[in-house]
């Protein structure tokens, strides 16, 4: 079984280019059927594997990958409860999307091209869910880097994309140097790589509880890159440049997915270090911004993009207040519903070319299967049972409540009861009215586009069904807490929210023109539609700061000192000849001087040595 | 005996500064034949007949007769320039570092060696008889080279 | 006469003597001609030592003289000749004018 488990992560990482080079010489949409296969292939892997997991199995293989002096790196795989879960989530969805991806991408170019990238991708996602020490984990995250950068400007003749995936490769790049301090920093101290013995060091207290504090956080840096946490978050928005269906992988399957899974994997040894509470208050704060940006904002993909940002903001509060389990079952019951959603506006999009969601109306007539699907994944999203938004979304609310903090506390509930307002603002607009004219242009997705959004919608029943067991699997001992009053203060809530977003948008009772007219509305919305501008913040410290100051602190060092010494190296070097050639005299005589004089020095020191 | 040896001493000194020294090449090969004999004195009263007689019939005899021959050949008078300070100090550090030397291994003097001609002989035989081959070919390459350098600079000069 | 039991530092001082004496006339002589000459005290202060050793150490000493006196006999030779085509075209005065090596 632990070959197959190898193979399904090499399989899809190593054949990547061979899908190109088959397809390039053959048919270029062959790569579909070669990428299908093979990720089709680690699904069901991954599902036989997780199956196992659930019947009490685990797999363990560690080799040494290799050795130098005394430093021996270690390769293998580690499987229990919450890798598998992962695992087979993601291969699922992967499976999923590329299969999606022969309708939405049906016009492109070189399909070979993108389905080599979203194979490579999708490998890479396993081999970090599976992998059982930190250097297989950092290499496999590096991996998912250069995926997405590929992906993200996967339309590189577009200036906008090309731009975005250098934004995403930047900020991401600049996290997982602390990442990789953290790595470091903890072989140091701790002298192990292996998932399973950190947390055990963790557990038994075997580090200074300072150095522990230290290497965790920098591990959590890396995190807030990958999963756009508060403030790395702006590359995730501007990702939406990508093809839709990587924007399904990246948000729901791979890639943000990477940071949660990675406070998960050493969540004992997170939870001796301390820094639990920092996990709290970013993903807090992430949450808060990101329902806020989602509120106002007008393109289609932005809005999921900060619904995604929002959700992940979710399970570090999850984590934060001490559940590992919370965290980890968001994450599962986000996968599904937000990939479901995300291929749903996929739809929308391929056949209405358009992205401003303002601009469409009264889709429902044109595209009655895309709008249903929608629904669900806007219910399970906002919440509604029996989906599987419902239970971990509450879960993570009572979680919040629990940590004790309140300001926590209100981010977690705005966070939650808002994603009901922006969600239905999203979907009265698109789906209900009369149809404009770009809606009547439109008609319903293929059936293979439809068929992977129909087993995403089943899976989100599922998961919201069988959430108990997904739950003991990933923590044995989960203690899922209850609290009605608490879920129906929630829901009261969320009634007021849906019932503004149904005046608004549906009766179109209140006019959002006349109240931008207000000066304090209008600030507001400017507020939150730049995420309180952290965006142009970043923008301007890296140009004043990095460019400006650094780069330039840097070329001036390196022009006038290190140029200097090498210069001046040469100069002494020049000079010295200049001074020393004279002794070249050529004169026979001196020579002998100096031949008879060094004899006597010679024997001088034989004397002195003896 | 400590008489006979300082005469011999100063003499060799004294000729060896005179061939150094002395500005008519011919009163030089005189000093310098004079010098080489005495070595031969030398030899003679350490007990080395053979050596000594070599060494009179060598040097004395043929190398002192190929330098008044190039004298005569050349037939020029020297030059004498200035003498160089540095030259006398390095001698003078080349001497007390020889003294230096010659206390350091000279100090334990053991009673001589009777060392007959025979013996001479069969050391020679049983150590260095092999050595006399490569010696014979450098010697005849060092003549040959010789030969052939002047009879083409003669040849050039016609 | 005989020497049987003088200390073997008056040899090596003669020995010596002859060293510096040819050290100082090798540096100091611009005449090729006293540069052989220096050459060969020192060859000689080197023999005189050697038979010295000999004395203590046995005859391998003496066989040594012998060949430095030959092979010094035949460097003399070489040397001479050089001395005769080289001084017809620079003078006897000569090394000095041969700088070839200078920078």
């Amino acid at each position: 079984m632990e070959w197959l488990i190898y193979l399904s992560v090499l399989l899809p990482i190593f054949g990547a280019p061979i899908i190109w080079f088959i397809s390039h010489y053959t048919n270029k949409w062959f790569s579909w059927y070669l990428s299908l296969a093979v990720t089709g292939f680690s699904a069901l892997v991954a599902l036989l594997t997780a199956l196992q997991v659930a019947g009490g199995a685990k797999f363990e293989h560690s080799f040494t990958w290799f050795n130098f002096g005394g430093i021996e790196v270690p390769f293998g795989i580690y499987i229990d409860g919450l890798s598998a879960v992962v695992y087979a989530m993601a291969a699922l969805l992967g499976f999923l999307i590329v299969m999606y991806s022969r309708g939405y991408m049906e016009h492109d170019e070189s399909p070979h091209r993108f389905f080599m990238k979203v194979t490579f991708f999708i490998g890479s996602m396993l081999g970090l869910t599976v992998s059982d020490n930190l250097i297989g984990m950092f290499i496999f995250w590096e991996f998912m880097g250069l995926a997405s950068y590929l992906l993200i400007s996967y339309w590189y003749y577009k200036n906008s994309a090309a731009d975005a995936g250098l934004k995403a490769f930047l900020m991401t790049k600049f996290a997982d140097g602390f990442f990789l301090a953290g790595i470091v920093l903890l072989w140091w101290y701790g002298g192990s790589l292996k998932v399973v013995e950190i947390n055990h060091l963790g557990e038994t207290a075997g580090i200074p509880l300072f150095i522990a504090a230290v290497s965790s956080l920098l591990m959590f840096g890396g995190a807030i890159g990958k999963s756009a946490q508060f403030p790395l978050f702006p590359w995730l928005l501007d990702a939406m440049e990508g093809p839709t269906p990587v924007s399904a992988l990246i948000h729901a399957a791979t890639m943000v997915n990477a940071g949660v899974f990675l406070v998960g994997r050493l969540f004992d040894f997170y939870a001796y270090s301390g820094i639990l509470y920092v996990v709290l208050a970013i993903g807090a704060v992430s949450a808060f911004i990101a329902v806020l940006g989602a509120m106002v904002h007008r393109e289609i993909k932005k809005i999921i993009a900060f619904s995604t940002m929002e959700n992940l903001g979710l399970m570090f509060v999850g984590l934060g207040a001490g559940s590992l389990a919370a965290g980890i079952f968001h994450l599962v019951s986000h996968a599904t519903f937000k990939a479901l959603m995300f291929l749903s506006a996929g739809n929308v999009l391929h056949f209405t070319h358009e992205k401003d969601a303002f601009k469409i109306r009264g889709l429902r007539k044109f595209m009655p299967y895309t709008a249903i699907l929608f629904l669900i994944a806007l219910l399970s999203l906002a919440g509604i049972p029996p989906l599987s938004g419902f239970f971990s979304k509450e879960w993570i609310v009572h979680e919040a409540k629990l940590s004790g903090d309140p300001i926590v506390f209100a981010f977690v509930l705005t966070a939650a009861v808002f994603t009901i307002y922006y969600g239905f603002r999203l979907w009265f607009q698109l789906f209900t009215g009369e149809p404009n004219e770009t809606a009547k242009h439109a008609r319903e997705a293929y059936p293979v586009m439809l068929i992977p959004l129909v087993v995403l919608a089943v899976l989100t029943f599922i998961v919201g069904l069988f959430y108990k067991p997904i739950v003991h699997l990933i923590e044995q001992h989960a203690h899922i807490p209850h609290d009605w009053g608490l879920t129906i203060l929630v829901f009261s809530l969320m009634a007021v929210a849906f019932g503004l977003a149904w005046l608004i948008y549906h009766k179109r009772a209140i006019n959002t023109e006349e109240l931008m007219k207000d000066p304090i509305v209008s600030t507001l919305n400017k507020v939150f539609y730049n995420s309180f501008f952290v965006d142009f913040i970043l923008r301007w410290l890296s140009k004043n700061f990095v460019v400006e100051f650094l780069a330039w602190l840097a070329h001036w060092i390196d022009r006038n000192i290190y140029d200097y010494i090498v210069n001046g190296v040469a100069k002494i070097a020049l000079w010295t000849w200049e001074k020393v050639r004279v002794i070249q005299t050529g004169n026979l005589i001196h020579y002998l001087t100096i031949f008879v004089s060094g004899a006597i020095v010679l024997y001088y020191l034989y004397l002195v040595i003896l | 005996m400590l008489l006979y040896f300082t005469i011999l001493f100063l003499v060799v000194i004294a000729t060896a500064i005179a061939a150094i020294e002395l500005t008519n090449l011919i009163w030089v090969l005189v000093a310098f034949a004079t010098l080489l004999t005495e070595i031969a004195l030398f030899y003679f009263s350490l007990g080395f007949p053979l050596l000594g007689a070599f060494q009179l019939a060598v040097y004395a005899g043929g190398v002192a007769i190929l330098v008044l021959f190039a004298i005569l050949t050349i037939g020029e008078r020297e030059e004498e320039k200035k003498e160089s300070k540095l030259a006398a100090g390095v001698a003078v550090a080349v001497f007390i570092t020889g003294v230096i030397a010659s206390v350091w291994t000279g100090l334990h003097t053991k009673p001589y060696l009777d060392i007959s001609l025979q013996e001479i002989g069969k050391v020679f035989v049983e150590k260095y008889a092999l050595l006399v081959i490569p010696l014979g070919f450098t010697a005849v390459g060092i003549i040959y080279g010789a030969y052939y350098l002047l009879s083409k600079k003669l040849q050039g000069e016609e | 006469m005989k020497f049987t039991q003088e200390p073997m530092l008056w040899f090596l001082l003669v020995s010596v003597s002859l060293l510096a004496i040819g050290v100082y006339g090798l540096l100091s002589r611009k005449s090729i001609l006293k540069m052989i000459i220096s050459i060969e005290i020192i060859v000689n202060g080197a023999n005189v030592g050697l038979t010295a050793f000999a004395t203590q150490h046995g005859a391998d000493g003496i066989i040594l003289a012998f060949f430095a006196i030959a092979l010094a006999a035949l460097e003399v030779a070489v040397g001479l000749t050089l001395l005769i085509i080289l001084a017809r075209k620079y003078g006897i005065t000569f090394p000095e004018k041969i700088n070839n090596l200078r920078w």
